[in-house]
């Protein structure tokens, strides 16, 4: 661990762009901490060109979701939805930002969507995106996050599941005495303290006494000057039931704690995660 | 032969104070039967006793005779005799909600089914969801969901891994799903690379494409199915958890009331309806709470769409009765009779449900009596239709007047009726008894029992002795001083003054207690600990000044001569007649001036009150009699050959009754003999064709109208009054008319026939047929005989013919 929460922020955050409602859940929070962080917003949306490439072969015909109707995919009938979109994006993205005076850049790319956020990780700190992939079925979330976390520089902003609005819900995480959660609770709680906000922390033994857990929390919530409410995950507990009293409007995660194995994917459907990657979560000026 | 004046003593009657046995009414026992009522308790008593349909009372009678008090004290010793009715509540009808049912319950079980039923609720509220949210049961829910959830998603991955194998892709676009061919690397096949393939080879992929679209189009279509799936299996299962966790808390209000079947019945259907609908229930009251934090102060209310459907409205409670009811309904509007069903405000709509069922006083009355008074409830839009249709259908039946009159289309509720077992008892005057007799033929089907109060009873020597416990008995009650032997004989003296009939004494309760609180008052002003004589005689004379402005104007103008009366000397032709003008609840007498001109005519006596429309029937009926007695009396042989006119002098307001005729004739008679009458005389009373004199109304206050115009001008000792001799039984005169008689300064007259008011009033016989021939030349009746044998004669001089003018000279 590195600095102190007084001088870290993300210096740069992207979104990748789609019209979803969680889309735009996801933007709004990915602005909120912008505004805590002084940080730069970028605004990424991605032409498939897979998409692309299907619609000008002679079988191009996409199915509909309501209702299984077949019809034609055009190039031309394509071409105006990305325009549309892109459109839509970009308005989008000066709205939210304006209304934070966030700084903001907007960028339109043709490609694949994966590969073209992994480029996207590069020179980022903080990487959000929603169902800007557009895949409905595999590859699912874990397995994509898994992939970004591998080159991604700071930390992954994701929404797993249907988020109805980022909220003014506590900013929540988990502890179980590994440096990696630490590093996670330090993050959360400076969060929670630019965008005042309780905290709210699951404390998760691994193995070891639960009460020298909370004794250590206290000094890392304490840092943060937040109020930590905890809660113990048993075997006999999921997180999701934890949290079921008081949802949380962010949660804050460790890699290995999201992807590791430490907990079940499915825990998390309700709230969006702020996975911190295991490279050094907090820059420096 | 005239009457002589009657004796003072036969003027009024008067009661000794000392002869009645007592000191003060503190001597008198209270009194605790209806004094003179007997025919209308037994009545009542009927009426209450017995239970069949129909036997519904009707107690008539003047306003004021303490019926409602009679009856309400009869019905209240009868209530206690008669078991505690049932309670009724009303509860959530599970198969049709805008019809709310009604239960049964023995006494005070209704509001316990109530209190336990309020307990389940708030037991529910907490404990269902604390029980489905324990992790065993989320472990299900959840495991019902992921099974059922993960079925599209299993079917999209299995057909995305089935199209790679073929080397297809399967892609999101814009508006759904497509499938690709790709390249080995596992990217999209560019066109240019499609095209390149051989005809065959994209013949296989297009085939391949199009069999794995219809698989795609399968799987969406069965999406809803799944989802459906999925509802009713979590729907199932939390339907097992509730039935689950609601178990031991029902299982307690069933065994609460296990001995009730209607009750039972009830509560399985509510167990029924909870188990399969806590969760939607649930989400409601959530869904209400975040709408409106204040909803938590109106749970209790109106809420319907959460929990409260299980409370239960304690429509009727009689836990702490004892006996059956007595309700009197003052204000009988039909929402007050029949119960209402009230609504709240909520989002600007008016909403309801069965909590907002409230009880009408025929609910309220249920197993006991309720008392109407029938001019409020005729007076009310609905309410006597309401009564009628509970009375018939022998149920009560909540609707609204715009429910009755079809103007109300929406839904609205339309609580179950609930069976009627109350007497109705409508207290009214005879008036509106007769009219309801005659004009609604259902009446006579609903009141069978008539009650008559009389306003007046016998004046025996019980009644005399009962009459002061009576008084003392209502002193007691209202906190009134005692009143000493001679205040309770003016009392006394006073309720034969209004029974207007010297055998009589009137119980009309509220004139009485008005004059009993009245002396009472100011012996308590005079510093008196008891009431007396003169206590009660100034509470006459004051309740008499506050009512006689007009009397007063009346004799004014009398007494200055701005209206024509004459107190001495004679006149022909006219006559003190007397009327009596009721104004309110105060009556006195007015003397007028009657006079009659005669000519030669055809017989024809002219009521000049009738020709202007001023007379009543009544009156012309006195009139016409006139014509008959004259021609039966004088003219059997001859034509009536009188041309009369008679009128109420400076009358400008109707005239009715037949009172005056007797005056009327001494002035025609008078005018036709040509001879004076006395003016210091007044006459009342009615004649019929023979000439007798009949009794009449009002004859105390005729009396001292004259009077008290005579006594103002100086009473000279000749006048007097001529009154029927059937009257004299009704003389119950005020003292000073009866001092004044005493002294000779005022007479009473009893007279029979119209001859000896002739006599009185010409001052010479009235004269008899002699050998049943002519009339004595020199009597009165004579010179009436030879005034009309003239007219008879003078008629025939001119020779006319009725109808065609012609000389009988010259008739054929």
């Amino acid at each position: 661990m590195t600095g102190s929460p007084d001088d870290i922020r993300f210096r740069r955050i992207v979104v990748a762009l789609d019209t979803s409602p969680e889309g735009r859940a996801l933007l709004e929070l990915a602005a909120d901490l912008a505004t805590c962080f002084r940080s730069s917003l970028a605004g990424l949306y991605v032409e498939d060109e897979d998409v692309q490439a299907f619609a000008d072969l002679p079988v191009g015909q996409e199915i509909s979701f309501a209702g299984g109707r077949l019809s034609d995919l055009t190039p031309e009938r394509l071409k105006s939805h990305f325009s549309h979109q892109a459109a839509l994006m970009r308005k989008t993205l000066e709205k939210v930002a304006a209304a934070r005076q966030v700084e903001h850049t907007f960028e339109l790319r043709r490609g694949r969507p994966e590969r073209e956020l992994h480029a996207a990780v590069e020179g980022t700190d903080l990487l959000a995106f929603g169902r800007a992939l557009g895949a409905m079925s595999r590859p699912r979330g874990d397995d994509l996050v898994h992939r970004l976390s591998t080159s991604m520089a700071r930390g992954l902003l994701i929404s797993p599941g249907p988020v109805r609005a980022a909220g003014e819900g506590p900013v929540g995480g988990i502890f179980s005495g590994t440096p990696a959660s630490e590093r996670a609770i330090r993050m959360a709680s400076d969060i929670a303290h630019r965008l005042r906000r309780r905290m709210l922390v699951a404390v998760a033994p691994q193995d070891g006494d639960p009460r020298a857990l909370r004794d250590r929390l206290a000094g890392i919530a304490a840092d943060g000057n937040t109020t930590a409410i905890v809660l113990h995950v048993g075997q006999d507990r999921t997180l999701a039931q934890c949290f079921q009293s008081e949802r949380p409007g962010l949660v804050v995660l460790s890699a290995d704690q999201a992807i590791g194995g430490e907990l079940q994917w499915d825990d998390w459907t309700a709230s969006p995660l702020l996975i911190v990657g295991n490279r050094d979560v907090i820059s420096e000026d | 032969m005239s009457p002589d004046a009657l004796p003072a003593d036969s003027l009024a009657i008067t009661y000794e104070p000392d002869r009645l046995g007592f000191g003060s009414t503190d001597d008198l026992e209270d009194l605790d039967e209806v004094l003179g009522q007997e025919r209308a308790l037994s009545s009542i008593r009927f009426g209450a006793d017995i239970r069949s349909p129909g036997f519904n009372l009707f107690l008539l009678g003047t306003e004021g005779t303490g019926r409602l008090d009679v009856v309400r004290n009869l019905l209240h010793a009868k209530a206690v005799e008669l078991e505690v009715p049932s309670d009724w509540v009303y509860v959530h009808n599970f198969s049709v909600a805008h019809k709310p049912n009604a239960i049964r319950l023995p006494p005070g079980r209704g509001r316990a089914l109530a209190d336990a039923m309020q307990l389940f609720v708030e037991d529910i509220r907490a404990s269902v969801p604390a029980f489905l949210g324990n992790e065993e049961n989320q472990s299900r829910l959840r495991a019902i969901d992921e099974e059922i959830q993960h079925k599209p998603e299993a079917a999209f991955e299995d057909l995305r891994e089935r199209a790679a194998e073929r080397h297809i892709a399967l892609l999101r676009t814009p508006m759904g799903f497509g499938f690709a061919p790709m390249t080995e690397d596992g990217e999209v096949m560019k066109p240019e690379d499609f095209a390149k393939l051989p005809k065959s080879e994209q013949e296989r992929i297009e085939a391949e494409i199009e069999e794995l679209q219809k698989t795609l189009q399968g799987i969406i279509e069965r999406i809803p199915r799944w989802d459906k799936e999925r509802r009713d299996a979590i729907h199932q299962l939390q339907s097992e958890m509730t039935a689950i966790a609601i178990g031991a808390s029902i299982e307690q209000v069933i065994e609460q009331f296990r001995d009730l079947p209607e009750v039972t019945e009830y509560l399985a259907a509510l167990r029924q309806d909870l188990t399969e609908n806590f969760h939607a229930l649930q989400l409601s009251e959530q869904m209400e709470s975040r709408a409106d934090p204040a909803r938590e102060a109106r749970v209790s209310t109106a809420e319907i769409g959460g929990f409260d459907r299980y409370k239960v409205n304690a429509f009727v409670s009689n836990g702490v009765s004892a006996g059956a009811p007595v309700i009197y309904e003052d204000n009988p509007t039909v929402s007050n009779l029949i119960g209402r069903v009230e609504h709240v405000s909520r989002l600007g709509a008016l909403v309801t449900d069965f909590s907002l069922i409230k009880a009408g006083s025929l609910h309220r009355a249920n197993g006991g009596f309720i008392i109407l008074d029938a001019i409020k409830l005729l007076q009310q839009p609905f309410s006597w239709e309401a009564l009628k249709r509970a009375l018939k259908g022998r149920r009560v039946n909540i609707e609204s007047p715009g429910q009755m009159l079809s103007m109300i289309s929406t839904i609205s509720l339309e609580p179950e009726p609930v069976p009627l077992d109350a007497k109705v008892v409508l207290i009214g005057s005879r008036r509106v008894y007769y009219l309801l007799s005659r004009l609604d033929p259902e009446f006579a089907d609903l009141f069978k029992v008539e009650a008559d109060f009389d306003d007046e009873i016998d004046r025996t020597e019980s009644a005399e002795d009962l009459f002061p416990r009576m008084i003392a008995t209502r002193l007691r009650r209202d906190g009134l001083q005692p009143f000493d032997a001679s205040a309770v004989a003016s009392v006394m003296r006073h309720a034969v003054r209004l029974a207007g009939d010297r055998q009589k004494l009137s119980v009309h309760m509220r004139s009485i207690a008005d004059l009993l609180h009245e002396a009472d008052f100011l012996a308590r002003r005079n510093g008196a600990d008891r009431v007396s004589e003169e206590h009660v005689r100034e509470a006459v004379d004051k309740q008499i000044h506050r009512s006689d402005r007009l009397r007063e104007r009346s004799y004014e103008m009398i007494t200055r001569d701005i209206v024509l009366l004459s107190t001495d000397g004679a006149a022909v032709g006219q006559v003190n007649g007397l009327s009596v003008l009721q104004l309110g609840g105060f009556a006195f007498g007015r003397p007028t001036r009657i006079t009659a001109r005669v000519r030669l005519g055809a017989g024809k006596v002219i009521d000049i009150e009738r020709e202007v429309e001023l007379g009543g029937p009544l009156h012309s009926k006195g009139v016409m009699i006139l014509a008959g007695f004259l021609a039966a009396r004088y003219a059997v042989d001859q034509p009536l050959s009188v041309a009369a006119t008679l009128v109420f002098e400076q009358s400008y307001g109707g005239v009715d009754g037949d009172s005056a005729s007797s005056a009327e004739l001494y002035a025609l008679l008078s005018a036709l003999a040509d001879l004076p009458l006395r003016q210091d005389l007044a006459v009342t009373g009615s004649v019929n064709q023979h000439g007798e004199v009949q009794v009449i109304g009002g004859v105390n206050e005729k009396i001292e109208g004259f009077f008290e115009i005579c006594r103002r001008r100086g009473l000279t000792g000749t006048q007097g009054v001529l009154i029927p001799a059937a009257n004299v039984d009704h003389l119950m005169l005020r003292d000073e008319v009866v001092d004044a008689a005493r002294r000779g300064a005022f007479h009473i007259y009893p007279v029979t026939t119209i001859d000896e008011g002739l006599t009185l009033l010409t001052g010479r016989p009235a004269g008899e047929r002699m050998d049943g021939q002519r009339y004595a030349a020199e009597s009165v009746n004579g010179l009436v005989e030879e005034r009309l044998l003239a007219f008879a004669n003078a008629r025939r001089m001119f020779g006319r013919h009725d109808g065609d003018g012609e000389p009988a000279d010259k008739r054929p």
